[in-house]
């Protein structure tokens, strides 16, 4: 009958599956198929050297397709709300930095804006670029006043091999799925990966392999000074990954060990407490601890 | 030149009528002077042959004979607007001499038709000085001699206006040697001029070589050019992108055999019409590569319309520099690493020339907006130094004010509103006191900035300031200003 036909199917091509069998047989031969196909795909190998490009903290890691981001694609990073631009920015910037080294060479990050960007946000600045803990002579900085030289400059750059990484902020309402597939087959061919950044979210399909939405959030304090403003923290929304899938987490950002960590729900900002303890004279005043809180 | 014997004369329309703008040796010697009214000349002189003077005509035949001066040196500027100066730096023994030098130009202008006084000095100052006011057409000033003589000559010597000129007289001052026995901060306290014509201490400095008064060439020469004519004239593109293959292969072995690079390249296209087209391209290091120089230039060459045809073209390389020295121990693929990417970024600059390309360099300045500046898109590392203060990703220019409520004037804010926007202050840290820096003069009167992290009860945060001290006397309440925003 079809048994020995479909063994002798399976010695040939396991994955091929027999039309004598009934649908509901097809359905894991064919998934069994599509990851063959995905796994061979270019896109989706992470890496040549085989060091993925992780976030480092296994909660995000493992929503990711074998565990770490693409190295040589298109990724999307959004802002949650249009005021929250800067917090993608850092982000972005952020995953630069993590992004593993080729040949035992810090390469430069081209930042690529246009310029009324730099009227609306503000002109990048390398002192602040330290403090996130990039260094300032790992950062170029292109500036261009219309879209479309923009995105022209972002694909030279990617194709060009020498960078870490092309950071580019770009209207993304204007990006559709030829431009992104065009910038993605140029991340392919240059090994480099591009961290676009757009402050509007956006709903339509693109080629990007990642899709992220950052916003800020309240930052844990020191432990010096419980009034002041810890290390950035973003809230992350991952909403679409191919191979992945998506998730939200709470992150904050060290610049000494440049690496994200958790950040508990519980400590988000003291918008509960009295307006006496956000002042930092009332604590220094007070004499006895009844006072405090 | 006058013809036939007759007195000749060049007349100007001024305010008053037509007056002789130059008289011939003739008319001169008729008792005829510039700036006299035609009537009164031709009262004097009924048979003087005039014509219009034309300025234009005469500064286009000064800029070709200047032109043609480049056959001594390269170095020519003019002297408006009868005049010429010329660098002859390391020339004159090409010509047997400082004195045949001269004796040779003498010659050669004599022969066109022109007289002319010479000198030769060690400043332009005191060059045009002796050119003008010497005893003799053609003076040769030894460096040693150079001050004693310069004391001889009238005040008129030194190019300075009439005002300075007449004070000078009426202080009795006729001769530049005169000036030197008066002590110099007498003459600065006297005769301080916010030019350089009315400015007779400069003026003295320049003549004896105590100031530095630079030559600014009419064509600076490139220092390595090829050029190639063509008996037939090229349309077509292709042939005109083979002509540039073949320039820039000769260009790039004239500069690699000097072990040098070029900064900028210049391609000039000559039309059989007797019109140019020049397209340029700039490098931000130094390249000898005729690849990278046929890359960039093909898309300007595409553009070019080749009217009747092109029959020459010439490629010049400008600002040839050392190449960049390799640092010891650099492996094989640093190399090309540099080249790469020095080639993405004349690519992106010079396809975009409003692209600007740079990296931010810190610089040791207080205040933040002059703590960073562009440089450009080199390779270089800088010293990074401690990491001082949380600083924010991008830097407002210029700052924004706010407007602040707080409980008490001094006190801590609780909200700011930025563009039309109101923020709720959750949390802060402060204050970092930004002083001015009182050794620059323009900062003096600046007021300290105390510099806040806000953040407000999104969790965004920004860098606040504020400007002045609360209670100072004198001025006016402080200002608060956004200055950036964080990550």
């Amino acid at each position: 009958m079809t048994k020995p036909a479909q063994t002798i199917a399976a010695g040939r091509d396991s994955a091929m599956p027999n039309s004598e069998e009934s649908p509901k047989a097809l359905l894991p031969t064919l998934r069994r198929r599509i990851t063959e196909i995905e796994r061979h795909s270019p896109v989706l190998k992470t890496s040549n050297e085989h060091r993925p490009w992780h976030l480092g903290l296994n909660a995000i890691d493992k929503h990711l397709p074998e565990q770490g981001l693409s190295l040589n694609a298109l990724h999307e990073i959004s802002a949650g709300a249009y005021p929250h631009t800067p917090a993608a920015m850092g982000f972005a910037l952020c995953l630069a930095l993590r992004r593993p080294v080729r040949d035992n060479r810090a390469r430069p990050i081209l930042w690529c804006r246009l310029k009324p960007g730099n009227v609306e946000w503000g002109n990048l600045y390398g002192h602040g670029l330290w403090s996130l803990g990039l260094p300032y002579d790992r950062l170029l900085t292109v500036s261009l006043r219309r879209a479309q030289s923009l995105l022209w400059a972002v694909e030279e750059a990617l194709r060009s091999k020498v960078l870490c990484a092309v950071i580019a902020e770009i209207d993304g309402r204007s990006m559709n799925l030829g431009l992104s597939r065009r910038l993605s087959l140029a991340a392919e061919a240059g090994s480099t990966p591009a961290l676009l950044i757009y402050s509007h979210r956006i709903t339509s399909a693109t080629a990007a392999l990642s899709r992220w939405q950052v916003k800020a959030r309240a930052s844990t304090p020191p432990p010096f000074d419980a009034n002041a403003p810890g290390a950035p923290a973003w809230d992350l929304f991952l909403e679409r990954c191919r191979g992945g899938r998506p998730g939200e987490w709470s992150v904050e950002w060290s610049h000494a060990t440049h690496s994200f960590s958790v950040v508990a729900p519980l400590s988000r900002g003291t918008s509960q407490s009295s307006p006496e303890a956000e002042r930092p004279l009332a604590l220094e005043r007070s004499g006895s601890s009844l006072r405090l809180g | 030149m006058n013809v036939q014997g007759q007195a000749f004369a060049l007349v100007e329309s001024g305010a008053k009528g037509l007056r002789l703008a130059a008289c011939d040796e003739l008319a001169l010697s008729l008792g005829l002077r510039p700036g006299q009214r035609l009537a009164d000349a031709r009262a004097q002189v009924p048979d003087l042959a005039t014509t219009l003077h034309e300025p234009e005509k005469d500064a286009a035949a000064l800029l070709a004979l200047a032109r043609w001066c480049e056959r001594w040196s390269p170095w020519v500027a003019l002297h408006e607007p009868d005049g010429l100066i010329l660098d002859v730096t390391g020339v004159a023994h090409l010509f047997g001499g400082e004195a045949s030098l001269l004796a040779d130009m003498v010659a050669r202008f004599h022969h066109m038709g022109f007289r002319l006084r010479l000198a030769l000095a060690s400043t332009i100052g005191a060059a045009w000085a002796f050119a003008r006011f010497g005893n003799a057409q053609a003076i040769v000033v030894a460096e040693d001699q150079e001050r004693a003589r310069l004391g001889e000559l009238p005040v008129e010597a030194l190019r300075l206006d009439r005002d300075s000129l007449i004070t000078l007289k009426r202080l009795g001052l006729k001769t530049i040697g005169s000036l030197y026995s008066i002590p110099r901060s007498e003459i600065a306290r006297r005769f301080r001029g916010s030019t350089q014509i009315s400015d007779v201490l400069v003026r003295v400095d320049q003549c004896l070589g105590e100031v530095e008064e630079p030559l600014s060439p009419l064509t600076p020469q490139p220092s390595f050019s090829v050029r190639h004519a063509l008996i037939d004239p090229l349309i077509a593109n292709e042939g005109l992108f083979s002509l540039l293959d073949q320039l820039a292969g000769r260009l790039c072995h004239r500069l690699e055999r000097e072990v040098m690079g070029a900064t900028r390249i210049i391609l000039k296209l000559y039309r059989t019409d007797g019109s140019r087209a020049i397209l340029d391209v700039a490098f931000s290091i130094p390249s000898n590569d005729p690849l990278h120089f046929v890359r960039l230039l093909k898309p300007k060459l595409e553009t070019i319309d080749a009217g009747f045809g092109i029959d020459a073209m010439s490629l010049e390389a400008e600002g040839a520099a050392p190449l960049d020295p390799y640092e010891p121990g650099f492996l094989e693929n640093e190399a090309h690493f540099i080249h790469d990417f020095a080639e993405l970024a004349d690519r992106i600059a010079n396809r975009h020339s409003e692209a600007r390309i740079a990296r931010l360099e810190p610089a040791e300045r207080h205040l933040p907006e002059w703590a960073e500046k562009l440089s450009p898109p080199v390779l270089t590392p800088f010293p990074l130094g401690q990491l001082r203060n949380m600083r924010p990703l991008t830097l407002l220019d210029p700052p924004e004010k706010i407007e602040i409520m707080a409980e008490v004037p001094d006190g801590p804010p609780l909200r700011f509103k930025w563009r039309q926007l109101s923020h709720r202050i959750l949390r802060m840290e402060g204050p970092e006191r930004i002083a001015p820096e009182w050794w620059r003069e323009e900062e003096k009167m600046r007021r300290p900035r105390d510099y806040y992290i806000v953040e407000d009860e999104e969790g965004r945060r920004f860098w606040l300031f504020r400007e002045g001290i609360y209670g100072e006397p004198h001025s006016s309440s402080p200002g608060w200003f956004i200055h950036g925003l964080l990550a």
